[in-house]
């Protein structure tokens, strides 16, 4: 990023469509937090993981918010990849002069050095699906009636018995074993929503999951 | 056991399929009761919900812990890279900002980050934003509260000293004072170090005039609602005694959507003042808001802000000022002189009601403006609540009744200009002045060398609208060099007439496209006081006759 950089059309014109600002939510509430908890893997502290995060963000921004889904979305994650890599590489680097600690014999920065730049696409993909599903979570929170998140979560993320559940709730066991399923289903169709917006391609998330899945 | 024991009861996929259908409310209890004690149906039911390793997925990413709440990280990329895309920033081929920053960067301390510009007091200075009349601006952070802020540098050259600082402190203490929506709130003011700043909140949007050169002037109900933010906003600067000089479209930051505006660098025109004036005698930047009293160099006060909100409201509604010219002298002159073109003939859809109250503000004698910016807001609120149709109603009346205006009284103001008569406003009644109109005209010495370029410029230069070209007496007089004396003559003497008449008056004059008729509006605030008709015989210049 120069200091200065060209003058382009303003932005401002194309914010005033929603359907960009709407985009650009959806973006960052996924990418954000992936950014974040990949810098955070990598061993930045919580602030300097947001600056992380934002300069990556910055440094696309351009082109995710000119950006809509079409074919090329491969091509998009393996690029803000890179930029992911590059720019805690550049953290790395410089905070290393900031702190005036490197030196050549420094196994310690050599293998933070090695190590953040071997970011794989799979330590992305998961941040993302990871976030794609927390995102669909806050959303089909607020969606399914009466207690069907609770029965789901109490169930599901807690792994409390079922028949705790029920009678905690008030409920027969076979409404929370309909109520959790109905909430996991739903779960699973925001969430291919959320990457077939994102990706502009047919969901690949569970075809990923299942190859991790069985190695 | 159990699968054998209910094999035959147990429902099929497409049953169990419709109990997880959001439109289903609630299974049969049949089927509840036969899921309670059915291990396969469960299975079954879980499967088709999704398999196993979603089941897992979804385990996994729900129980790890949220990332914090990242929405102001968003929003602040969102607000940075519209700062970088959007056309007020400096551009590479910006040599003279390079170079300024060049100068700068040799006095700030080192930054702690080597993509940092450098670093003035706490604050890091990160990017150039944009350039004000004095000095540049750049998005900054503040290391201490950790926040953006906006550091606004003052040209070297402009460095206050002495008594001039002081004043220079004690203003931006008062701004800092100001706490209003409406108002760029000022958070620090640096006058120790090397580069003395401001720092302000940082605020991502463009200027009113960034805005309206990308697209055109507002719809006037987009204008009122920002002038009402802004009248707020004054009076509230105006209650601390704070006066602000500098009110123009540069100066007033827009949110994206421009529904709301923030009124920026309170009082700081009289720092300028101190620091330019006694070099060079002549304020850098464009005049086109001043005041007449600010443009002659009289002592101002808050009516003078008045004026230029006018000028704002003006430039919001029809994307120009009211008072143009390629010379700042002779913007000045017209400000000082010339009536503007009232606004709804320039953007016939605008209320007349409105039209008026800016005309009220643009008066040339602060006495004759309205009085404070309260009731300016106040007089526009009444407006903006208004129905939509009344005011349609009432605009179109007031056409009609201006339509049907016979010739009230006349002045004499084209045999001024162009016969070098007497003054006019001084002769007698109205009626007997429109006597003069039909009286046989003679040809002066100035009609006769009026230059050929008149017509042919003005028609370059001049949209016509219903076989008619609005004309100013200034246009004409930039564009015809012997009558320009007269002209200016005649201008002065409007000053004359206000005072004769007792109360501020506007006109226009008008040119058919054939150039051989001359129309001329006369109007006070209210009503319209005369409009005549006259026909022209702008000769060709060195015997270029018609």
């Amino acid at each position: 990023m120069g200091q200065f950089p060209e003058t382009r059309v303003s932005l401002i014109l194309r914010l005033s469509e929603s359907a960009d600002v709407e985009a650009w939510e959806e973006f960052a509430a996924v990418y954000l937090p992936a950014l974040y908890r990949l810098a955070i893997a990598k061993g930045l502290n919580s602030s300097d993981a947001e600056d992380v995060t934002q300069d990556i963000l910055l440094a696309v921004a351009g082109a995710v918010r000119r950006w809509r889904p079409d074919s090329h979305q491969a091509r998009f994650r393996t690029w803000l990849c890179a930029i992911a890599r590059n720019v805690i590489a550049d953290y790395f680097a410089q905070s290393a002069v900031r702190k005036g600690t490197y030196s050549v014999s420094d196994s310690a920065l050599e293998r933070i050095c090695c190590d953040h730049s071997t970011i794989s696409h799979d330590q992305f993909d998961t941040e993302y699906y990871r976030a794609v599903f927390q995102l669909a979570a806050k959303r089909v929170q607020h969606r399914v009636t009466g207690n069907s998140w609770i029965a789901f979560h109490a169930t599901t993320v807690d792994q409390s018995p079922i028949e705790s559940v029920a009678m905690r709730l008030g409920m027969r066991p076979g409404s929370v074993y309909v109520a959790r399923c109905r909430v996991l289903k739903l779960l699973r169709e925001e969430a291919r929503r959320i990457d077939a917006g994102l990706s502009g391609e047919l969901p690949r998330i569970e075809q990923i999951r299942e190859s991790e899945q069985r190695p | 056991m159990k699968e054998l024991s209910n094999k035959k009861n147990c429902p099929d996929s497409a049953q169990l399929l419709s109990c997880l259908s959001v439109l289903c409310d609630e299974c049969d209890s049949t089927t509840l009761e036969h899921l309670e004690c059915c291990d396969a149906c469960r299975e079954t039911l879980a499967e088709l919900a999704g398999p196993q390793h979603a089941w897992l997925m979804v385990l996994e990413s729900l129980s790890t812990s949220h990332a914090p709440d990242l929405s102001r990280l968003s929003h602040s990329v969102l607000a940075l890279s519209d700062a970088q895309e959007s056309g007020c920033l400096a551009t590479a081929d910006d040599s003279l900002a390079a170079h300024e920053i060049q100068q700068l960067r040799a006095l700030m301390s080192a930054p702690s980050h080597p993509e940092l510009l450098g670093r003035i007091a706490r604050y890091e200075i990160e990017q150039l934003v944009g350039r004000g009349g004095m000095g540049l601006v750049f998005r900054g952070h503040d290391t201490e509260l950790h926040r953006v802020v906006a550091v606004k540098t003052l040209g070297l050259h402009l460095v206050p000293m002495g008594a001039a600082r002081e004043r220079f402190i004690r203003e931006a203490r008062a701004c800092a004072g100001l706490s209003h929506p409406h108002i760029v709130p000022m958070y620090d003011v640096i006058t120790d170090g090397p580069i003395p700043a401001l720092v302000m909140q940082y605020i991502a949007g463009p200027t009113l005039e960034d805005f309206i050169r990308a697209h055109g002037p507002l719809a006037w109900q987009q204008a009122l609602n920002l002038a009402i933010q802004l009248a707020d906003a004054l009076s509230a600067a105006h209650a601390h005694g704070l006066v602000h000089r500098d009110i123009k479209p540069g100066n007033v930051m827009l949110e994206a959507d421009a529904s709301r505006a923030l009124l920026l660098d309170f009082g700081l025109v009289r720092i300028l003042d101190d620091a330019t004036l006694t070099r060079s005698g002549i304020l850098a930047g464009t005049p086109q808001f001043m005041s007449p009293e600010q443009a002659r160099g009289d002592a101002v006060d808050e009516r003078s802000d008045l004026f230029s909100l006018g000028s704002l409201i003006y430039y919001m509604v029809c994307g120009h000022s009211p008072f143009r010219g390629d010379q700042p002298m002779a913007i000045l002159n017209r400000i000082c002189h010339q009536a503007h073109r009232p606004m709804h003939n320039v953007q016939p859809e605008v209320p007349l009601e409105l039209s008026q109250v800016v005309d009220h503000l643009l008066a040339k004698r602060a006495k004759h403006r309205v009085q404070s910016a309260r009731e300016v807001r106040d007089r526009l609120t009444e407006l903006a609540r208004s129905p939509r149709r009344l005011l349609g109603s009432a605009h179109r009346r007031a056409r009609q009744r201006a339509a049907r205006t016979v010739v009230i009284c006349s002045f004499v103001i084209a045999g001024l200009v162009w016969f070098g008569s007497v003054d006019p406003w001084r002769t007698s009644e109205p009626n007997q002045r429109s006597s003069q109109w039909e009286s046989p005209t003679s040809t002066s010495a100035a009609q006769r060398t009026a230059p050929k370029s008149v017509a042919n410029e003005l028609s370059q230069s001049l949209s016509g609208k219903d076989g008619w070209v609005e004309s100013s007496l200034a246009d004409l007089a930039v564009h015809s060099g012997n009558v320009n004396t007269e002209l200016m003559d005649a201008i002065r003497s409007l000053d004359h007439l206000e005072s004769s008449l007792g109360r501020p008056v506007s006109f226009s004059l008008s040119i058919s496209d054939t150039f051989e008729l001359l129309r001329i509006d006369v109007s006070d605030l209210r009503n319209s006081v005369g409009q005549f008709e006259r026909k022209l015989e702008l000769r060709e210049s060195e015997g270029d006759s018609r």
